[in-house]
């Protein structure tokens, strides 16, 4: 008889396989590109760190810590520094106003039309931070702020109560973009709280306010702090709103320093890229340090895990008659949020210019930008360049996170952490900081490789998105990788399918739900991006979302408007297809993708 | 090794010869599914030789190892691993389609239809996966496993997951389709029924290492180790020392707790040396009566009783030893009652003690 098998071991571990090259062997396409992805994140973080002390390019001039005397040394730095955190502060005041209690009467009271309530809160990421600056800007600013002139018309002032110019305006539309995150960090643990424990305080006579205080609140509290640090990380590397209120020069905070300081068009004179390099780690710096206690209170979440796998159903709160108040505190955040904007916006788009609502006014309505709505959006360049811009970055984030999460949860291999560490970092460094990073790369690229089409390319745009939101695609992809067994993949391989195709033809089509939100919330964040797009343009790569604030920027208020109205028509239609194609809008998974609200 | 684990596998070696049927039989975390992940390549061993035909596929001296894909092992798993996002049929067709046995279009739907055949869900060839019952995922995971014909078949404890009917019967089918395709096969269980229905031969494992190789029958009927005696099947055990054989028996004799024992000493044991007796309790008997010309037969109280249908299992205390014994269910036999319980001298094995 012949032997078909002959085995003899005289070790072998748990551990599936031992060295580099064994693993590499099987893994050898994911590992590739998740650490090109990496290479990328940590050289751009390094660009920033040695831009800081360079006056001139990298390698075209010595290091200094002349950019550091320069910065520390300004008459404006403190007034930046305290405009930032206070611009951070109020974010987060703004949005736990709002947050919070939306948080606690959707999801443990009876109010009414609660799931409307949750998508309708979902879908205001539909009106992106610039457009809602703007609206806010024509409702509030005191030369033409329509609330304004309501207010000075009735009580016959002379000066306009509002100024949406300054600090607090800046927080006040930041805290109401950020308000969904906010609901959505701590809907999830407000939902999960066993409601025993607030009967308990019930049962030994505490009243209800007391059982808010002393019990709901406290139990809450590693998710709202989660929240705070999370927002605040994410307003004070927000560009658009600031750059948009305080006209760049007024209101100056680090975000809108960074743009001043290499796109100098309003004013100053002088690039000074170490300069930006200088203020990008200032972001930054706050940023890791907030990200590290955010993963802290992450941490500490299991000492108030009262959040078990059981199937209890919360005991909802009965409102009784406070019903109508808190109805009406929901429907007060929507339209601050996006009714008010929106209806100004649309008023505004069909006139000639920004007037108050009257029978005259009314006159003159037309829908004479919309017909031109052709070279309002730029022509076709810009049209192919959106296109392009989004589709790109879908496509690329979707590929790098699948390929990052691929090492990080389905191979041994021992960096797969520090991949996913630095997944993360995107996560940290604000945006605008690695739009500079590449724009400084951009231009070595188009100084010493002409050839390479980069610079000036839609492509560097694309980087910028890519490298931003590979973070929150990374968490999608990690979990759902994480809920296919693994037997699942080993079947592919014992049927002799090599590595890629098992990939490609069992583990991609197993996690295609999760592939498909993930890439349909990226194209819809990508669409409406225009922080880093705005560092970016140069003639040659304008996409819609940098059209729209060069409208407005040189003062076609009713044009830009018009823009506004079809940008949100395009991502409402874009929300409805996330809509279809998933069903989870709504979900408190869809989390991080709204928290990327900036 | 690295990072501080403990070997799942300590020193283990096995061969299958052609159409032979080998399980790995031991409790959880053995090392026996380590050992076939080994085999099938989706676990490498630390040091060590597997060939599979005569092609080695791991040999850690020359640095080859061969990937799971090139090893040409079907292997059905323990969840079956049947992918969810595809029907019946492209799940047995996928290693003809897209791994490594491509075969020409027309002889796809051929080949599968055969192998869905063998297994009996003929008529099932356009379901949706996930629409089956544990027992037809079962079948559609071995139809995707012998569909290419492999050499070697490997099984991760496939029964595990079905309700206990269904597992008597799919071990029946089991054996009837592996017996008439004549295929290798490695099994993995822990469940000794089950190995002792399937096997040709029987390796059991405990801590990484195999502790006896064998026929279902010399397993059971010749264990060579107390834990094997103990895993496969229930037995009695007692310690003792040898002595020499008194009385005119040409046997040696044990001193035990129960008193002297004639048993059949092999020759590797000598007089003196601390041995443990394995007999079991199917094989001692059980008289209501004093057997005086008997050896081996002590006196009892009946401890406990239990009815089990086929048999009445009885605990009996013999002075200070707890001796396990089955009698025939229409014995007349009370709880307390006064027996003798006989021990035939044949049906002693004889262990040196660990």
């Amino acid at each position: 008889m012949e032997k078909v098998a002959d085995v003899s071991l005289s070790s072998s571990g748990v551990q599936a396989a031992k060295s580099l090259r064994e693993i590499i062997s099987g893994n050898s396409i994911a590992v590739f590109f998740a650490w090109a992805a990496c290479a990328v994140i940590l050289l751009l973080t390094t660009l920033i760190l040695w831009m800081s002390f360079s006056r001139g390019l990298p390698f075209e001039s010595g290091f200094s810590p002349d950019n550091y005397a320069e910065v520390f040394g300004s008459e404006h730095f403190w007034t930046v520094v305290l405009n930032t955190v206070g611009v951070g502060l109020g974010t987060v005041a703004i949005s736990i106003f709002f947050g919070v209690p939306l948080a606690w009467l959707l999801n443990r009271t009876d109010i009414p039309m609660r799931s409307l309530f949750i998508t309708m809160l979902a879908v205001t990421v539909i009106m992106p931070g610039l457009v809602k600056a703007m609206g806010w800007i024509m409702l509030l600013s005191p030369q033409v702020g329509l609330l304004n002139r309501l207010v000075m018309g009735i009580f016959r002032l002379r000066e306009a109560p509002f100024d949406i110019n300054s600090l607090w305006g800046i927080s006040f539309i930041q805290g109401l973009m950020l308000t969904p995150s906010m609901f959505f960090l701590i809907s999830g643990p407000m939902r999960s709280l066993d409601s025993a424990l607030e009967e308990a305080a019930e049962v030994v006579g505490a009243n209800r306010l007391k059982i808010i205080v002393w019990i709901t609140s406290p139990m809450l509290w590693p998710a709202i702090l989660g929240g705070i640090i999370y927002i605040f990380m994410t307003a004070i590397a927000m560009f658009e709103v600031a750059g948009l209120l305080g006209g760049l020069s007024e209101n100056r905070i680090l975000a809108t320093e960074i743009f001043l300081a290499v796109q100098p068009f309003e004013g100053s004179s002088e690039i000074k890229y170490g300069v930006a390099g200088v203020y990008g780690l200032l972001i930054m710096a706050p940023s890791l340090f907030a990200l590290f206690f955010y993963f802290q209170s992450l941490k500490q979440a299991h000492r108030y895990a009262v959040i078990t796998g059981k199937g209890y159903k919360p005991k909802d709160f009965p409102l009784g008659s406070l019903r109508y108040p808190a109805i009406l505190f929901v429907l007060f955040y929507l339209a601050l949020a996006v009714f008010l904007p929106f209806a100004v916006l649309l008023w505004a788009s069909l006139l000639p210019s920004l007037r108050m609502p009257s029978v005259e006014a009314l006159s003159l309505v037309s829908f004479k930008w919309y017909s031109e709505i052709h070279y309002l959006l730029g022509g076709f360049d810009v049209m192919r360049n959106t296109l392009l811009l989004v589709v790109g970055s879908s496509a690329l984030v979707l590929f790098f996170s699948f390929m990052i999460s691929w090492v990080v949860v389905r191979t041994k291999l021992r960096t797969r952490r520090l991949v996913d560490t630095i997944s993360m970092l995107p996560h940290a460094i604000p945006g605008i900081g690695f739009a500079f990073a590449l724009l400084i790369a951009g231009i070595m690229t188009a100084k010493w490789f002409p050839w390479v089409p980069f610079y000036n390319t839609v492509w560097i745009i694309i980087a910028g998105n890519v490298l931003n939101r590979l973070s929150y695609a990374t968490r999608i992809t990690n979990a759902a990788l994480i809920q296919v067994q693994q037997e699942l993949e080993d079947a592919a391989l014992i049927c002799g399918a090599r590595k890629w195709v098992s990939m490609l033809r069992v583990m991609m089509p197993l996690i295609r739900p999760s592939l498909v939100f993930a890439g349909l919330w990226t194209a819809l964040l990508v669409f409406r991006e225009v922080s880093m797009a705005l560092l970016l343009i140069g003639p040659k790569n304008k996409v819609l979302a940098t059209q729209l604030w060069i409208l407005w920027r040189q003062g076609d208020l009713s044009q830009a408007s018009a823009l506004s109205i079809v940008l949100i028509l395009i991502t409402g239609l874009l929300i409805l297809v996330v809509q279809r194609a998933t069903g989870k809008i709504g979900e408190p998974r869809s989390l991080p993708q709204l928290g990327g609200g900036g | 090794m690295s990072e501080g684990a403990v070997p799942a596998v300590q020193g283990i070696s096995f061969d299958i010869d052609e159409g032979v049927f080998l399980t790995l039989l031991g409790p959880s975390g053995c090392g026996k599914t380590t050992t076939l992940r080994c085999v099938a390549g989706l676990e490498t061993p630390d040091s060590g030789e597997i060939y599979i035909g005569n092609e080695p596929v791991f040999l850690d001296g020359k640095g080859i190892l061969v990937p799971p894909f090139r090893r040409g092992v079907g292997m059905v798993f323990q969840s079956y691993a049947i992918w969810p996002h595809m029907t019946v049929f492209e799940n047995v067709a996928f290693p003809l389609v897209h791994g490594g046995f491509k075969a020409p279009k027309a002889q796809v739907k051929e080949r599968v239809r055969k192998a869905l055949e063998l297994v009996g869900l003929a008529a099932q060839e356009n379901r949706p996966a996930p629409f089956l019952s544990g027992g037809q995922q079962q079948r559609v995971s071995l139809a995707r496993a012998l569909v290419y014909e492999p050499k070697l078949l490997l099984l991760d404890e496939p029964l595990s997951n079905l309700d206990a009917k269904l597992r008597e019967e799919m071990r029946l089918e089991l054996r009837e389709l592996v017996k008439r395709l004549k295929i290798s096969t490695l099994y993995v269980t822990h469940d000794q029924e089950e190995a002792l229905v399937l096997s040709d031969q029987i390796a059991v494992m405990s801590e990484g290492h195999i502790l006896q190789k064998g026929s279902p029958r010399e397993i059971y009927l010749d264990p060579r180790h107390p834990f094997v005696a103990n895993f496969v099947g229930n037995a009695n055990f007692i310690e003792g020392f040898v002595e020499p054989g008194k009385n005119g028996h040409p046997d040696f004799v044990v001193g035990t707790a129960l008193g002297q024992m004639s048993c059949r000493l092999s020759s590797e044991i000598a007089k003196g040396e601390r041995v443990s007796l394995v007999f079991r309790p199917e094989d001692v008997v059980i008289h209501t009566t004093a057997q005086s010309s008997r050896v081996n037969t002590f006196p009892g109280i009946i401890e406990r009783l239990i009815f089990l249908g086929n048999r009445i299992y009885c605990e009996i205390r013999s002075g200070a030893f707890l001796l396990h014994g089955e009698t025939n269910a229409r014995t007349e036999i009370q709880q307390g009652a006064n027996v003798f319980v006989e021990i035939p001298a044949d049906y002693v094995r004889v262990l040196r003690a660990q």
